[in-house]
């Protein structure tokens, strides 16, 4: 693939990006205006249909305008602005970025970094560095799937559950062809989806390894395109610009141009720095993730909505001895047992024990609030709070979770949540 | 600066950039990094819950039915909203949202009779998952 074939097709995919924005942010704004959801003065503001249309009318010209020469940087850069802007405002209109639309962003960027580096170098219409940078970015981002399935997921993720799951949220199994039958088997097979599970995992995090030589990115890029293959046929998820990302660069080839960049020559105080710059970005890689993955463990509802939003004390009640699916003494899970109940503002609270030292506080409640929990049932809120760690606590709110769910039966959980109230509320 | 060098910086900041920071958005927590296009790529990775549904029509075979394989829907309950049944089985929130859209801008008279349910399943590790229920949302007249 030729320096000027990589910038065309990433420019194309840019302008690809910048027009489908026009409609996934003006979906966006319309379901978000139906629904009633708050929308913050940006969003509004780059939503409506004539600022996104001429953000993106400028964004397009520039992609147009960095596509048509090397080493135009402030073009891209223009064009990059115009997809931080539309994508910033989707994702706060729809409540989630759209990840697909992140790695012409990305491949961008990283090309963009490149051409940076040659201007300074003296070089600016040398396209070396760019192709790297884009390889490079490319490759992060796989490694940061990976990294994050490991840091979210931990080893579990290897065990191919998630891809069952996924598959069924994503297809409901319904047998209406082969692809149909390939995805039953799959998830009727744990060592097969677990197969697959470990070998997402490996290709994702050796993305970064498509710096290393021609022979290891073409290994590379032919196990991310397969992996994105198997996922399209498994669940309909197609991420079809970071396929065309993978041909492109990862079929390139390293061969300098004549204007290739001459690296300065190494001087001991400079591979020093690079050595320290390269010591530092890693360190607060790696703090960030474990603060991240620590953030993710032990969830933050319980005790945020008991100090930020400090909630009315439970109603003092007499000695409730049954309330919804729950009763005194009762056994929930393997080594726990119903020990008090209180009534909250919105729901009820059931304080369980698990032996000497071990005690939690499970609150169903459907009042509105901001926080989440990871036992959330829709709208009802099952929050936590207790010194033990997360996932001490795990199996139990699950059970907290399925008994509420079961009694329920079906019916909307915050009428049956209201009527469980009523019945354990002594009369006035 | 050799190319090679100037790769690894890439990476380094691009790991360190999107991981510092992570915000939650309304589908989610720890959902969104501090600018496009940092992301840590996290869509799938952290472990779903014991139970996972889908939405499917069930004819009155009891054979279901891709939402999207009818053109045409016209039901007796309201299918989205704080009456809609079966309001905790949403499955993946993104994809439930899309078919209910799908289902709400293809209101039309129907021929044949179908449920609209969630059906859900029980997810074990090592196992092949167990069909746990079909929760009834809303009965629909439909056409393909």
């Amino acid at each position: 693939m030729t320096r000027p074939l990589l910038r065309t097709v990433l420019a194309t995919i840019v302008v690809v990006d910048l027009i489908s924005f026009y409609f996934f942010l003006g979906d966006a704004r319309t379901i978000a205006l139906a629904e009633g959801l708050p929308i913050d003065p940006f969003s509004e503001l780059v939503s409506r249909a004539l600022v996104r249309g001429g953000i993106i009318l400028i964004g397009v010209a520039s992609a147009v305008a960095f596509a048509r020469r090397p080493g135009r940087l402030w073009e891209g850069t223009l064009a990059l602005a115009g997809l931080i802007l539309l994508s910033t405002a989707h994702a706060h209109l729809f409540g989630s970025p759209w990840r697909h639309l992140f790695y012409s962003g990305l491949c961008l960027l990283g090309w963009l970094l490149g051409l940076a580096v040659s201007r300074r170098g003296g070089a600016p219409r040398d396209e070396s560095y760019a192709r790297i940078g884009s390889i490079a970015l490319l490759g992060a981002a796989y490694l940061n799937a990976g990294v994050s399935k490991l840091a979210y997921g931990g080893g579990d993720w290897i065990s191919g559950t998630p891809i069952q799951a996924v598959i069924l949220g994503q297809d409901g199994l319904v047998g209406d062809g082969i692809v149909s039958l390939y995805r039953s088997w799959v998830v009727a097979t744990p060592w097969a989806a677990g197969l697959f599970s470990f070998a997402t995992v490996g290709f994702e995090l050796a993305g970064p390894l498509m710096l290393v030589g021609r022979r290891v990115r073409l290994l590379v890029t032919a196990g991310l395109l397969l992996m994105h293959a198997n996922i399209y046929l498994l669940t309909d998820i197609l991420y079809w610009e970071s396929m065309v990302f993978l041909v492109v660069f990862g079929l390139s080839w390293d061969a300098p141009t004549p204007e290739t960049l001459r690296p300065v020559t190494a001087t001991r105080s400079h591979d020093r720095r690079l050595a320290g710059a390269a010591v530092v970005l890693a360190t607060c890689a790696l703090l960030a993730i474990v603060h991240q993955s620590r953030r993710f463990a032990h969830p933050e509802p319980a005790s945020a909505a008991a100090s930020v939003s400090p909630e009315p004390p439970p109603i003092a009640t007499p000695m409730l001895r049954q309330i919804g699916p729950f009763t005194l003494g009762q056994t929930v899970g393997q080594s726990w047992s119903v020990e008090s109940f209180s009534i909250s503002d919105g729901g009820f609270v059931a304080v369980l024990s698990g032996g000497p030292g071990r005690r939690a506080a499970f609150e169903v409640t459907c009042a509105r609030t901001e926080h989440r929990s990871p036992f959330d049932l829709g709208a009802a809120h099952v929050f936590y709070s207790s010194d033990l760690d997360f996932p001490e606590l795990e199996d139990v709110g699950r059970e907290v979770q399925q008994q509420v769910r079961q009694a329920a039966a079906g019916h909307d959980i915050c009428e049956q949540l209201a009527t469980w109230r009523r019945a354990a509320m002594p009369p006035r | 600066m050799s190319q090679r060098h100037f790769g690894i910086l890439c990476v380094l900041g691009y790991v360190a950039l999107s991981w510092a920071v992570r915000f939650d958005m309304r589908r989610g927590e720890q959902i969104a990094s501090l600018l496009y296009p940092l992301d840590t790529f996290s869509m799938y990775a952290p472990i779903p819950g014991a139970y996972m549904s889908h939405l499917l029509m069930r004819d009155a075979t009891g054979e279901v039915h891709r939402v999207m394989a009818f053109r045409a829907f016209d039901c007796a309950e309201p299918v989205t909203g704080n009456g809609a049944p079966c309001a905790d089985e949403h499955g993946i929130e993104y994809h439930y949202d899309d078919l209910i859209h799908y289902i709400e801008s293809h209101r039309a008279a129907g021929e044949m009779n179908a449920d609209l349910i969630t059906r859900t399943w029980q997810v074990r590790s090592g196992a092949a998952p167990v069909h746990t229920s079909d929760c009834v949302i809303a009965h629909c007249k439909v056409s393909p």
